[in-house]
């Protein structure tokens, strides 16, 4: 087995873990650590394919790799961004659709939204910096303007 | 010629960054200026490419191998025309709805920024360069359902991890197709693709990150919260616009670049998944509670006919792109209208319609046009796509199709009457009609009328269509 399929076969098991990650885990921060493992695969697998001993490799992919790391950083960013937002407005790091049912991290009818969920781990170290307005939160609030 | 597929892209994008940079009037200008400037790039390259047939730009003179091509025929060139015409009118109607209002501060940015990325979509020659065009239209389209928080904000989120998922198996494919040929320009993949199984992987995992993006069923779950909860003219844009570019991705690779390797059985899949979202869209079209939702489970379920070309190839291509035209038109008209109601009414309850035609007459009128095109009421576009994909059913016997696009016809009759109906009943005019009420009721009708109009211009659009043959054979 050559280390380009060794390589490979890396990129497409962790592929397959990370697909499985991103539909069946429940807090959205595992879902999108899942994408950037699905990201990782991706590039692992085109670095393996720009190996073409014994010539030097070949350096297209490293510059398509580059761009793919570029935009999973962006979106990375972007899309923490929205889940603080959204544990902010909601207190749970779980899509209502995830959520089990009866479990810690389901709606509460009636404004209870600002409860911890399960996606609120980091609450109990740095509970005391949240803003009090916000109660338990210790996210801080939505950008203002 | 050259000029004008650099300035498509160009000037939205431009016009997207100084909305975001600039305040006061002067953003507002600039905002004009882009839309303006970026239909009539696109009005121009759509006639140059009517009139000389697709043509190549090599960007900053670097040739195809390790440069990236655009590439703008017939099919580019529809598809920017629609993207132009909705997006024109889309954008007129934004400046009413959003008039006075703080949540209007995201959407000029994003949006500007969604139609750059559509139109590299539209032009690109390139693989990678389509996943980076994605990419843009995801991150751009997610902002703006998100932007107007609560339900939206976790439809938004929903969105966001759905369309990066899709795009990710996307880049899967491109990476194998490098990793097969050494190449990402579509042409060189097209020549260079053997009869390999890497090849055919490289397609399913392509075709599965498009079909997610496109929300065809069972990978619609998403699109109905996003789009109902989002602001009236995002979800005009989302519905109108964006479900088309992942579908003329598909499309594109489709024909262009596995055409040896697209095998009866992914085809027909294809099919059968078009028929089950005609089927489930509209019947959950039948029984949603609110116009939005409505108008949102129909887009579940017009996708679905655009998946019918897939086993049915032929003239069903040209038919179903008429179909997405004519759907894009409709659609954005009816989310337009659905908007008009929420602002006017204060809610878009079907079950308290009654008389509110009275209120919005226009609105409510541009309403049925829509629905006339939606439904496949001749003359209108939806009804030639549909003949198109009909006739095309016919010539290969295929009874399931030409089973099920009659009955999604019922059954879009079926929903488009749900909203009409009562509010036509007791009409009532309202206390005190808003001063932008007409303004929400001309853009929306405009939209209609067109979807109508395209009811008389097949043979334009066909001739356009054949431009460079995208779809094999002459042109």
């Amino acid at each position: 087995m050559s280390s380009v399929e060794i390589y490979g076969a890396a990129a497409a098991l962790s592929f397959g873990l990370a697909v499985y990650g991103a539909i069946a885990a429940r807090p959205v921060i595992h879902k999108l650590v899942s994408l950037n493992v699905m990201g990782a695969s991706v590039f692992l697998l085109l670095v393996a394919a720009s190996a073409r001993p014994p010539a030097a490799p070949d350096p297209v992919p490293h510059a398509m790799v580059i761009t793919g790391i570029v935009v999973t950083v962006a979106a990375t960013g972007y899309a923490v961004a929205l889940i603080r937002r959204m544990e902010w407005e909601r207190g749970s790091g779980v899509l209502p659709e995830d959520a089990a049912p009866g479990g810690a991290a389901s709606e509460q009818p009636g404004g209870g939204g600002r409860e911890r969920g399960e996606g609120g781990a980091p609450e109990a170290e740095n509970a005391a910096e949240g803003p009090t307005e916000e109660g338990r939160s210790p996210w801080p609030g939505p950008p203002r303007g | 010629m050259a000029w004008a597929a650099a300035w498509v892209i160009a000037i939205p994008c431009v016009a997207g960054a100084l909305a975001f940079a600039l305040r006061g009037a002067l953003r507002g200008l600039f905002i004009a200026l882009g839309v303006a400037g970026a239909t009539a790039a696109a009005a121009a390259l759509v006639v140059f490419v009517a009139r000389d047939g697709a043509r190549d730009l090599a960007l900053g003179g670097w040739l195809a191998p390790l440069g990236i091509r655009l590439r703008a025929d017939g099919l580019s060139a529809f598809f920017i025309a629609l993207q132009a015409g909705v997006g024109a009118i889309v954008s007129g109607y934004a400046a009413g709805y959003f008039a006075g209002d703080r949540e209007g501060k995201a959407f000029w940015p994003l949006w500007l920024t969604l139609w750059a990325g559509l139109c590299g979509l539209y032009l690109t020659g390139d693989l990678f360069n389509a996943y980076v065009a994605l990419e843009l239209i995801g991150v751009t389209a997610v902002g703006l359902v998100a932007a107007s928080g609560g339900a939206a904000l976790v439809a938004g989120l929903r969105y966001l991890i759905v369309t990066l998922t899709g795009s990710l198996l996307y880049l899967a494919g491109v990476a194998l197709v490098y990793a097969e040929i050494g190449a990402v320009d579509m042409e060189a993949a097209a020549q260079g693709l053997g009869p390999s199984p890497v090849a055919h992987v490289a397609l399913a995992l392509m075709a599965a990150g498009l079909l997610l993006k496109t929300a065809v069923f069972p990978m619609h779950f998403w699109l109905p919260p996003a789009h109902a909860n989002a602001a009236a003219p995002a979800s005009a844009i989302l519905s109108g616009l964006v479900i088309k570019g992942s579908f003329y991705l598909l499309v594109r690779i489709w024909n262009d670049v596995f055409s040896a390797h697209a095998d009866d059985m992914l085809a027909e899949l294809m099919g059968v998944l078009g028929v089950a979202a005609v089927i489930w869209g509209s019947a959950q079209a039948i029984v949603a509670a609110r116009v939005k939702m409505l108008v949102a489970y129909s887009t579940v379920a017009q996708v679905g006919y655009l998946l019918m070309a897939f086993p049915l190839g032929g003239d069903a291509w040209p038919g179903a792109m008429y179909f997405a035209a004519a759907h894009g038109l409709a659609k954005a008209a009816m989310f337009a209208v659905a908007g008009a109601i929420a602002r006017e009414l204060g809610h878009d309850d079907i079950a308290k319609l009654g008389g509110a035609a009275g209120t919005l007459p226009a609105g409510f009128f541009a309403f049925a046009l829509a629905g006339v095109s939606l439904i496949g009421l001749p003359p209108s576009g939806g009804f030639l796509g549909k003949w198109l994909l009909l006739s095309a059913a016919a010539d290969h016997d295929h009874m399931l199709y030409l089973a099920a696009i009659p009955a999604g016809t019922l059954m879009a009759a079926g929903y488009v009457f749900r909203v009409i109906a009562p509010a036509l009943a007791e009409l009532r005019r309202a206390p005190r009609p808003s001063p932008w009420r007409l303004w929400r009721e001309a853009p929306p009708l405009v939209l209609a009328l067109a979807a109508l109009a395209l009811g008389f211009s097949l043979s334009p659009a066909l001739v356009l269509l054949s431009r460079g043959a995208p779809f094999g054979g002459g042109g």
